[in-house]
């Protein structure tokens, strides 16, 4: 089961979906996840996929077999 | 969750308190000891309970009241490993090893603090980078600590840079950051001790 992350002023919306699962309910999960991460990165969010505590890498594109990805807002200089 | 058994050790302890209140008041609700004893445990019952709805409250184990914080500290307990777990909880803030720069580490702080840069030990600059969203103190720091671990140079494009010693200076000198607050920062180079050069 894979998951993301995505931060708000609610904390964070967490989008679950299993990458093996071949049902109809689960290549729609999937295709939601990615229709949020498209729609995330369109406004300017980071996306991290979180392979472990500690073990992170930048993600440019929606990759379905992450483990954990985390979009955070974008950073700004202050 | 890895506190939900202290919720259920209280729960128990307070079932068993309950228990005894009423064995107590079966026994002894005709005489005036009796009633004493009584009293002594429904403060103890009440103290019990006061103090497992704070623990419960303190780990987010009342679902109504899991707010932002309580989902930020989730996740950056899931993301930050156990070293950096620990080192929040005791100095709120956490240290990112520079993957780019040998001897270099990030102080990032649990607030929207600025970032304390540390080459070999000594503090040489901060950086200022915030989100561009209004999120909980602990997402943003999981989103500096994430930026640091996995795109560093990103970051350090993006943040602004201020020298260690140029902050001194204001604090030294409010009225000075007055005037910052009020011009914003000087423009030019700075250097620090060890003679790197920042812009400002």
């Amino acid at each position: 089961m894979s998951s993301m992350h995505t931060m708000n002023q609610h904390g964070d919306t967490v989008t679950q979906w299993d990458a093996t699962d071949t049902s109809r309910a689960g290549r729609a999960a999937v295709c939601e996840a990615e229709r949020i991460f498209a729609a995330a990165r369109a406004s300017g969010m980071s996306a991290f996929r979180v392979t472990g505590p500690g073990e992170t890498a930048r993600l440019d594109t929606f990759d379905p077999t992450a483990p954990r990805i985390v979009l955070v807002p974008r950073l700004i200089g202050g | 969750m890895r506190h939900r058994w202290h919720g259920w050790i209280l729960i128990g302890l307070l079932v068993c308190q309950d228990a005894l209140l009423t064995a107590s008041w079966l026994d002894n609700a005709h005489s005036i000891t009796g009633w004493t004893l009584i009293l002594i445990i429904a403060s103890i019952n009440g103290f019990v309970l006061l103090v497992s709805g704070l623990i419960l409250a303190r780990y987010g184990l009342f679902p109504w009241r899991r707010g932002p914080s309580w989902r930020a500290r989730r996740l950056a307990r899931q993301v930050l490993t156990a070293a950096q777990w620990r080192e929040f909880e005791q100095y709120a803030r956490v240290t990112v090893a520079s993957g780019l720069y040998a001897g270099r580490i990030y102080r990032v702080p649990a607030g929207r603090g600025l970032i304390g840069v540390y080459e070999q030990d000594r503090h040489s600059m901060d950086l200022c980078a915030q989100v561009v969203n209004d999120v909980p103190d602990l997402d943003v720091l999981v989103a500096r600590v994430l930026a640091l671990q996995a795109d560093e140079a990103a970051i350090l494009q993006t943040a602004k840079t201020f020298p260690a010693r140029l902050m001194l200076e204001y604090i030294v000198n409010p009225a000075r950051l007055i005037l910052v607050r009020e011009r914003g920062l000087p423009r030019g180079n700075f250097h620090t001790s060890d003679g790197t050069e920042f812009r400002s």
